[in-house]
């Protein structure tokens, strides 16, 4: 049976754009995401929606403290991330902020089992899968890409894996990470999740120039 | 005619291939490599533009863009530079700045009255006697400007691009690609930035030796370890228009602009060809001999029969070697230095038996058909004498080499020092700033050699981090610059400024007017302030006034130098418009159902569903009344206030009482500033002991979420606040039968009146999706609002829109809301209330406890009611019949007192007359009391107050 997104209840921010594009969908943690786009070779330059993948924040005095007692790997620094076992990453986003997100399948239960046992008390639950998109743009030309839309130097040798800038991309809020373990550059982007349709027609049409398109999460790589 | 020469000149030029555009209607053909202008001339046509006041015919001075002589039309675009527009099929390209056509320019009459055109002019005409500039006004505005917007043509595709480099070095001719290999060879990240299409500056033209092979050896040898060199990005057919703080450039590029910083900035832009100046210096065919021999080398152009190259330095004598070489008769050598400093070029010329006239003075240039035709060389030492004897040279071409002028705008950008010195007879550098160095010409008339070894010692210290050095203009051994290349002539149009139409006599008027120095006589006569910005003109219009002024040239500057350094575009700097939108998560909905959006602020929300809004609108307010709607509030705002002291907080920041506010219930908010002035409101929904979910207005949620932090930060309660706004769609279903449709849905939370009443809040699931449910009365029906995850937003709406099909549920939007919250007396904080607006005057007093030690704005709310209201907020209605209605904003008045406002007005459908919020006089209060509104064009409109809620006074309707 064909997957839609329409037949979950948990919906991605830019669901008809991938359907219009074409987009093979697969049930991954109770919602449609879109694993690939059978019509054409994956791009070289390519975005990845990880909306629907399970995301969480936690925030609060207690946060750090109490990631690191959960057995999670925590940034020893702000604006830093770490990969933990399960292949999530883990964002510090400041002294009383983290994210933890799944960039893949494997990652989602991790994620949503650590979600579950947030318990307040100064590590505060934050829904970073509901007020953010995440997208995931991977390709060689990725930095020269970003670089039409974002005024920091993402270049490796200034931003390796694990680095993260807290900026502005293309005028919205955003939050940038360069992820691990892939060969060529690639980044997770967390917008506001008001703003995702226009955030992907956007990093769509910066792609442009460099023959790039939409990815699914299997085509990743 | 084709003036084309065969290759290897023409080296841009792919001969292979044609490529057809028209000029003023008619075809011509070039080649790909070609620009309009190259093109042109290829064919022998010089006449590109027309002067400004005197619509004189002009052709290409410095043949490379520097000059605006050749400023064309394209369809959707205006002065655009024919030497930088490459050719393309079906190009339609036309001149500029006529009466009739180009070649035939009527306005070129102006010539006959050139005397009424002095230098300022217009500052002694067109206002007297009074009244007359409204006669003048539309002549003048015809015949101002060059080219015309096409207010119709489409928008293109511009973007910018960020980009960082360790050392950027700014121009590729032998200073620059030394400088790149030098820095690139220290390790350092460099980008070499070239306005050209290909590497080497000057190197590509200029004959430095009497062979002509020196430029094309070292252009050849560097270019190509600079192309192979890792650590080099080589960027060509790249302006740099601007260079802003801490090294950051503007660099253009086709449609995009690249702003890069740099660590370091080596300035190699070389220098502008200078033009002599004597009558008639203007004429198509009089250009720059550096420019003939790119228009040779590059374009394979072949720029005249029969030349005469008029010359202050060896270069001069290069140039006549090409002209040779190309197969153009050379005439004559007009040397204006009595004897010609050794050179290898000069001895070449006359091994060549090329005449060469030295100690020479050029008198005036001939004109035939819209070209010179001729110039009258005297010798110098007859300069002055009436009917002197001298020389008739017939020539189609006249090269100008009597120096040039560094090309400084980036250093100048930057803040360096930069001023004239007599040494040079030019501009030199006195100071760097910081973080820039500058080698080559740009630094002063130099060799090859000195060239080269300049770049590659500022390559270096750029990449090492070390201080630059400043040339010292002693020491610059290049080609001289003439001095004084100035010939006036009794009868005038010596031009000094082409842009202006600018000649000897106007600048010395200007300085006999009163105006004592450059900068003055810039402003004065417009010198400089052309298209061209003086970049062939300001040298020697500073001679002529320091001459003049009876002063010296040294130390004199040039009025100051700001980006963009070359005429830049409104695309360019508009780039690729970021315009972000916010859509709820059930936008696609709303546009399946035939919304018509409206823009708030960020966000785009249905304003109501169809196309009659008036029917909509009241269609949707009976629905709700009637039956049962359903509304996307999702862009409401959203806070999260959790932690120990979160109820104290809560109390501090609002106005009303929240210590005590028991879980599941819902509380109203009022938030005023320190001022006591209403902010924002919404509702609380205590979840937890240590839990409030906040909602605050759509566009006043950014403002309380900075207020919560900011006050915080200084009382540093044990609380955490985080904005949800986006994290929660919200969907308010409202209506008589709005229960029946929840019923219908599988959830844990009892929707019954007795089990969740008015005001109360839940937590639980619907159909599996996670809910907080809010009974709320902001449009006086029974109502919940929905809140849950945004990515089950649609979901939701989805699935009551199915359980409330067999009612015919209705969605409605933010019109119909609006209407729906007046009918009720609800205010719009930001609409029903101003910047001073404390709770008395809104009738909003009864949200304040008074009892609580301290929340923001108490102390300024108690004093400001020690004072007499000036105003208060009442509902008021008005006839059935008023048509027009006035507006939000109409003035209410007491004779010709301004007594308030109105502040929100709508027909109430389900009342069937209008009604309305006002601030009027305290003493105008009472229930039926008249007052006075002045509407639309002054007409006076009777309302009378009337006790709101309008609708359902008693609030039965909510409490269902």
């Amino acid at each position: 049976m064909t997957i839609m997104p329409e037949s979950y209840h948990r919906r991605s921010f830019v669901y008809p754009r991938l359907v219009a594009a074409g987009a093979e969908f697969g049930d991954i943690a109770d919602a449609a995401v879109a694993t690939a786009f059978p019509a054409a070779a994956a791009p070289a330059l390519g975005l990845a929606d990880l909306s629907p993948l399970p995301r969480t924040g936690i925030k609060g005095p207690r946060a750090i403290a109490w990631l690191g007692e959960q057995g999670w790997p925590v940034p020893q620094a702000n604006n830093a991330a770490e990969l933990a076992d399960s292949g999530n990453l883990v964002l510090r986003l400041g002294d009383r902020e983290l994210v933890v997100a799944a960039t893949a399948e494997p990652g989602c239960n991790a994620v949503l089992e650590l979600e579950a046992s947030i318990a307040g008390g100064g590590a505060w639950h934050v829904p970073r899968r509901d007020s953010n998109c995440a997208f995931l743009l991977r390709g060689p030309d990725a930095v020269d890409c970003l670089a039409k839309l974002c005024g920091v130097d993402l270049r490796t040798e200034h931003f390796p894996p694990g680095s993260i800038a807290q900026t502005s991309v293309a005028r919205i809020n955003a939050i940038v990470c360069r992820d691990f373990g892939h060969e060529v550059p690639t980044f997770l982007l967390l917008a506001d999740c008001t703003s995702a349709i226009w955030f992907w027609d956007t990093l769509l049409d910066a792609m442009n120039e460099f023959d790039g398109g939409p990815l699914g999460l299997r085509e990743i790589g | 005619m084709s003036e084309r020469l065969p290759a290897p000149w023409g080296r841009l030029l792919d001969r292979e291939r044609t490529v057809r555009f028209t000029f003023e209607g008619k075809s011509v053909s070039g080649h790909p490599g070609d620009t309009v202008e190259s093109a042109l001339l290829a064919r022998g046509n010089w006449l590109l533009g027309r002067s400004f006041k005197y619509h004189r015919p002009r052709g290409p001075f410095t043949l490379n863009g520097d000059d605006a002589n050749t400023l064309v039309q394209l369809p959707d675009e205006p002065n655009v530079p024919a030497a930088l527009l490459p050719v393309r099929d079906g190009l339609e390209v036309k001149g500029q700045h006529y009466s009739g056509s180009l070649e035939r320019d009527r306005a070129r009459i102006n010539e006959k009255f050139s005397r009424f055109f002095f230098v300022g002019f217009y500052y002694h005409a067109f206002f007297r006697p009074k009244g007359i500039w409204n006669f003048w006004e539309k002549y003048i505005r015809r015949a101002a400007g060059l080219g015309r917007v096409n207010t119709q043509a489409e928008h293109r595709y511009y973007d910018k691009q960020y980009a960082f480099c360790d050392v950027a070095v700014v121009g590729s001719g032998v200073a620059g690609l030394s400088a790149a290999l030098a820095a690139a060879q220290s390790g350092a990240d460099t980008i070499l930035i070239e306005r050209e299409p290909l590497l080497g500056g000057g190197l590509n033209y200029a004959r430095f030796d009497a062979e002509g092979s020196a430029g094309q050896r070292e252009r050849d040898a560097l270019a190509a370890q600079v192309e192979a060199h890792p650590n080099i990005r080589a960027w060509t057919d790249t302006q740099c228009t601007g260079r802003f703080g801490d090294n950051l450039l503007a660099l253009v590029h086709a449609n995009r602009m690249t702003k890069l910083r740099a660590g370091r900035v080596v300035v190699a832009t070389g220098s502008i060809p200078q033009p002599a100046v004597f009558r008639y210096n203007d004429l198509p065919g009089i250009c720059a001999g550096s420019g003939v021999q790119r228009l040779m080398r590059l374009h394979g152009v072949r720029p005249g029969r029969r030349a005469v190259c008029v010359s202050g330095n060896a270069d001069g004598y290069g140039v006549a070697l090409d002209l040779a070489d190309a197969g153009v008769e050379v005439a004559a050598v007009v040397d204006l230095r009595e004897h010609a400093t050794p050179d290898p070029r000069v001895d070449a010329v006359h091994q060549r038996e090329i005449p060469v006239h030295t100690g020479a003075a050029v008198l005036h240039a001939r004109e035939r058909d819209q070209r010179v035709a001729g110039l009258r060389v005297i010798e110098q030492r007859h300069l002055g004498e009436a009917n002197a004897p001298g020389t008739d040279f017939e020539c189609d071409l006249v090269t100008i080499d009597v120096g040039v002028t560094p090309a400084i705008s980036l250093i100048a950008h930057a803040g360096g020092d930069v001023s004239y010195s007599e040494t040079t007879h030019g501009l030199t550098i006195r100071s760097l700033p910081p973080g820039m160095h500058a080698a080559g010409s740009v630094a002063g008339p130099c060799t090859l050699e000195s060239a080269r070894d300049e770049g590659t010692a500022a390559g270096r210290a750029a990449a090492e981090g070390a201080e630059a050095v400043v040339p010292d203009a002693v020491d610059r051994d290049g080609p001289e610059n003439s001095a004084w290349p100035i010939f006036p002539h009794p009868q005038g149009k010596e031009f000094v400024d082409l842009d202006e139409d600018l000649t000897i006599t106007d600048l010395r008027n200007a300085v006999r007017e009163g105006f004592q120095s450059i900068e003055l006589v810039k402003r004065y006569s417009t010198v400089g302030m052309g298209p061209s910005q003086g970049r062939t003109a300001a040298v020697n219009a500073v001679r002529i006034t320091a001459d003049e002024l009876g002063q010296s040239v040294e130390g004199a500057r040039a009025s100051t130098n700001r980006p963009p350094a070359i005429p830049e575009k409104f695309g360019h700097l508009a780039g690729r418009g970021f315009d972000p939108v916010r859509y709820t998560a059930i936008h696609q909905r709303h546009v399946e159902a035939g919304a018509q959006m409206m823009v708030a602020g960020a966000w785009l929300r249905p304003a109501y569903y169809g196309r009659d809004r008036e029917r909509s609108m009241n269609e949707e307010v009976r629905a709700v009344r009637g039956n049962v709607g359903l509304i996307d509030v999702s862009t409401l705002g959203g806070l999260e206030v959790r932690g120990s002291d979160a109820a104290e907080f809560m109390n501090r920041m609002y106005t009303f009482a929240y210590k005590k506010q028991p879980t599941d219930r819902s509380r109203y908010l009022l938030m005023t500033d320190d001022t006591g002035s209403i902010v924002d409101d919404g509702v609380a929904a205590r979840f937890a002991e240590d839990h409030f979910y906040v909602t605050a207005t759509t566009g006043g949620v950014e403002n309380v979420y900075r207020r919560m932090l900011w006050w915080n930060a200084q009382w540093c309660l044990d609380v955490d606040i985080t904005n949800v706004t986006a994290a929660y769609a919200g969907i308010n279903i409202a209506g008589p039968n709005a229960r029946k449709v929840m019923q219908k849905l599988d959830s844990d939370i009892n929707f019954s009146a007795e089990a969740f009443p008015y005001i109360e809040a839940r937590t639980g699931q619907i159909e599996g999706i996670p809910v907080r449910a809010l009974r709320v009365g902001f449009v006086g029906e029974l109502g919940y609002e929905l809140h849950c995850p945004a990515g089950f937003g649609e979901a939701l709406w989805d699935l009551l829109s199915e359980a409330g099909r067999e009612f015919g549920i209705r969605p409605f939007g933010v019109e119909a809301q609006r209407t729906l919250r007046l009918e009720k007396g609800h205010i719009i904080v930001g609409q029903d209330t101003d910047n001073l607006t404390h709770p008395e005057e809104a009738a909003m007093g009864w949200a304040v406890q008074r009892k609580k030690p301290f929340h923001v704005g108490a102390p300024a709310i108690a004093a400001r009611e020690q004072h007499a209201p000036t105003r208060r907020l009442v509902g008021f209605r008005l006839p059935a019949d008023t048509d027009p209605l006035p507006e939000e904003s109409h003035l209410v008045i007491d004779g010709e007192r301004i007594t308030g406002r109105v502040t929100s007005i709508a027909w109430s459908p389900s009342l069937g007359y209008p009604i309305g919020l006002a601030f009027v006089a305290p003493d105008a209060t009472k229930i039926g009391t008249p007052f006075t509104i002045k509407a639309q064009g002054g007409k006076t409109i009777e309302a009378e107050v009337v006790s709101a809620p309008f609708y359902d006074p008693d609030n039965e309707r909510q409490n269902l």
